[in-house]
């Protein structure tokens, strides 16, 4: 594999830095190139944050050029806009439907879009938009905190991604604590059936 | 995982990570650090793995300290490495500037992240040039292999010229994952000893005049042996030359690559001081014209100039006239200017569509639910409503945000009391400086003093949540935990002031928002220094559980103080039935907002 690019987007503390480690892991494991870019610090305050997770023979560098990301896990529906620019068009997108308000639309500086408004435009990029209420089915499988496997089960489904269920299971177990594994595996397989 | 002694084993590994690996792997006795962005976790991981493969780590007060005990293990004939963000270099500078005179023993790395782009810094200097002003190498990796090959490398080379040599990380490199092949481990750790040498190890004035020379010779001894370092590479593939320094030549290579060129002649520079003075004249010699890839300042594009200059040479150097001096680069931005430098048509296409910023509603990081230092500067702002808030660098920055807007400065570690105490002379508001209890001792103890010598009527806010919070919860020493995080004796902040001799000292648990108000209103109405220590746990370290609260929609009347004064991201806003509800996925159950509802119509919820 030359290069995929994965997009991971969300809001500080809803685990998408446990979440691109998971897919580099499993990568470097099968012997692929691979990258994670990101920030810490301030950023993770509750505060917009993304990830890059790059893969294959191509790739060098951390962040992935605009316009040309494979695919989009957005852990927030409006954050997903906020980085749709990194995406080719064409390329897939994970959404959760589950908003967290920003604390400048609590306090009226700014508004929250509906959903069908974020829809519309990231379907002027792509129409391979999966959108599911991962919150509430991460919810279900016993905690909200298992969010990340939620997505990250979804996202095996997706047509040519390159880690194979098992693989990203087993890295599950590496990186996750015992006493977490059972509802994390749980919320990874209930990903991937509602898609 | 890190301390692995399995040579050829492949790791993802963290750009940081593969630092504390490099060192391993050279045989590192002792490590030091203060912790900052995006440096943090060099000495986070060295604190978790101290113990067990044998190595001394410590959190130092500040970066001065901690370049000066890997210094001091240095010249006990040991192999040390500090570790600290950009702008801490500029407080270790004052020792790393004589350092070099005399120069270390065993070998030394300084392990600095810079911040292009400012993601968690007050700005993007280039510590490229502390190498430059103090005669020193400076590494710069591009992947996470090169952070823990050069770390290895740069301890040999460090012993060798007995000068420390710099590492420096940009925010990409540091916070950059990626494969890392482990290397052998050395086993054998130098026994410390230290010999006494006057001349080189007290610079005092006539000492230091007769090392400077010494300084000079070493470093051109060292410029020499770079000369066949690896990392540095050229690959001479026609007229047209690119020369890309540390991360730039990832972006450089995919640009290439995304339009299929290979008729470009590259020198691929992860030394960037000194630099390959033959391998740069050879590139000179091929190539028509050049372009220089390096992130911020001109500091290679500069050297090269003058050494084509010198050998006469009329090539065209292009650098920061086709790629900007601000902000770190990305794929695109030098696809940009090598399509600009080739004069050639884009095959790729690096803009992508972005959606229009006005539906976007900003998130801003801001303080977590919990965080008492939300309960702090309500406080603050009912009891001096007109004064002015000068503050420092910590999580409690983020009190800059509305609804707080309780902080109008901030500088550098320990100017909030600096710039407090000062314009609590010049100006007739009440001015109250916020600093976190890390900063404090850090930069704030001299600050303190000179406030209280020197006649201030500035009201400091000491904001103690028992942590260095904002860089990932490391110990420091008010906290009662060592750097290992075993249990301490704690410094008291309190026991300081008052041994400096202010004389209105007090201590309160800003969660008890009333006795809180009281307290700062008291010290309003002094005219002298008041030194209040507000102290209460961390809301990511605090153990207890508390029972969340909830809004009765009876007696809430939308008048949404809470959320427009307050401020909780927990406080939603139901704008459907025009009252505020509880979001019970982020409400951490501090119950400060049952205080702040003038209505009293948020309750604890029943158990």
């Amino acid at each position: 594999m030359e290069e995929y690019n994965v997009i991971i987007c969300g809001v500080g503390g809803q685990g998408t830095i446990l979440a691109s480690k998971i897919l580099a892991q499993t990568a470097v494991r099968l012997g692929l190139n691979a990258r994670i870019g990101e920030t810490h610090g301030m950023s993770q305050r509750g505060g917009t944050v993304i990830s890059h997770v790059r893969m294959g023979s191509r790739i060098y560098g951390a962040l992935t050029p605009e316009a040309h990301g494979d695919l989009m896990l957005a852990f927030e529906p409006v954050e997903s806009l906020r980085y749709i620019n990194y995406l080719k068009k064409g390329a897939y997108i994970i959404l959760n439907s589950h908003p967290i308000i920003p604390t400048s639309v609590n306090a009226g500086l700014a508004t929250y879009p509906s959903f069908s408004e974020i829809l519309s435009k990231l379907k002027e990029i792509t129409g391979n938009i999966v959108a599911l209420n991962a919150t509430e089915i991460a919810r279900n499988s016993g905690s909200i905190i298992s969010l990340n496997m939620v997505i990250i089960g979804a996202a095996t489904k997706v047509p040519n991604f390159p880690l194979p269920k098992e693989e990203l299971n087993k890295t599950i177990e590496e990186l996750v604590k015992p006493r977490f594994l059972e509802v994390n595996r749980r919320a990874f397989e209930a990903g991937a059936i509602n898609v | 995982m890190v301390t692995d002694d399995k040579v050829g084993k492949v790791e993802l590994l963290m750009g940081n990570h593969a630092v504390v690996r490099g060192a391993i792997e050279a045989g590192v006795s002792v490590a030091t650090a203060y912790p900052g962005t995006p440096a943090s976790e060099i000495g986070d991981l060295f604190s978790e793995i101290a113990k067990k493969a044998g190595i001394y780590f410590e959190y130092s007060t500040n970066e001065k300290v901690a370049f000066e005990t890997a210094l001091a293990a240095s010249w006990a004939g040991l192999r040390s490495i500090v570790s600290m963000k950009h702008v801490g270099l500029n407080v270790a500078a004052d020792a790393l500037l004589s350092s070099t005179y005399g120069g270390t023993d065993g070998g030394m790395v300084v392990a600095v992240g810079d911040d292009p782009s400012c993601y968690s810094s007050q700005n993007e200097q280039d510590s490229r040039y502390y190498a430059r002003f103090a005669s020193i190498a400076c590494f710069e990796p591009c992947s996470p292999q090169e952070s823990k090959d050069m770390t290895k490398y740069a301890f040999a080379l460090s012993e060798k010229f007995k000068l420390p040599v710099l590492l420096r990380h940009t925010t990409r490199t540091a916070h950059c994952s990626g494969n890392v092949e482990f290397g052998e481990i050395v086993k054998e750790k130098k026994s410390p000893s230290f010999t006494k040498d006057r001349v080189r190890k007290a610079v005092l004035p006539a000492n230091a005049y007769k090392l400077h020379p010494d300084l000079i010779k070493r470093f051109s001894e060292l410029s020499v042996e770079i000369e066949n370092a690896p990392f540095n590479s050229l690959d001479l593939h026609g007229e047209i030359g690119i020369i890309a320094c540390g991360i730039s030549v990832n972006y450089v290579k995919e640009a290439l690559n995304y339009e299929k060129i290979s008729d470009v002649s590259i020198l691929k520079l992860g030394i960037t001081h000194p630099l390959p003075l033959s391998m740069i004249k050879s590139f000179l010699n091929s190539c028509d014209k050049i372009l220089v890839v390096e992130e911020l300042e001109p500091l290679v594009e500069t050297e090269v100039k003058k050494i084509a200059f010198e050998m006469g040479k009329n090539v065209k150097i292009y650098g920061k006239d086709l790629l900007p001096r601000t902000y770190e680069f990305t794929t695109g931005i030098v696809h940009s200017a090598i399509v600009k430098f080739l004069n050639i048509n884009p095959k790729d296409n690096f803009s992508g569509n972005a959606a229009p910023l006005e539906i976007i509603p900003p998130r801003y990081p801001v303080l977590c639910p919990g965080c008492p230092h939300r309960a702090t500067f309500y406080a603050i702002r009912r009891a001096f409503p007109k004064g002015i808030y000068p503050s420092d660098i910590g999580c409690y920055t983020l009190g800059i945000q509305p609804p707080l807007n309780a902080v109008d400065t901030c500088l550098c570690m320990g100017a909030s009391i600096g710039i407090g105490a000062a314009l609590s002379k010049f100006l007739p508001e009440k001015i109250v400086a916020t600093i976190g209890d890390s900063t404090f001792f850090h930069a704030g103890l001299s600050s303190l003093a000179n406030a209280v010598y020197n006649g201030s009527k500035a009201t400091i806010v000491l904001m103690d949540n028992r942590i260095t919070a904002m860089t990932g919860q490391q110990p420091c020493p008010s906290c009662g935990l060592s750097s290992l995080g075993e249990p301490e004796t704690p410094i008291l902040p309190e026991k300081i002031a008052e041994a400096m001799g202010v004389k209105y000292v007090r201590i309160v648990d800003p969660m008890n928002l009333k006795e809180t108000i009281e307290v700062f209103k008291e010290a309003a109405s002094l005219n002298e220094t008041a030194f209040i220590v507000a102290r209460h746990i961390c809301a990511l370290i605090d153990k207890n559980k508390y029972v969340q609260v909830k809004v009765d929609p009876n007696i809430c009347n939308g008048c949404m103080i809470c959320v427009k004064a307050f401020g909780c991201p927990a406080l939603i806003w139901d704008d459907n039935n025009k009252k505020v509800v509880i979001d019970e996925s982020l409400c951490n159950g501090c119950g400060v907002c049952i205080e702040v509802c003038p209505k009293k119509a948020i309750s604890r919820k029943e158990q």
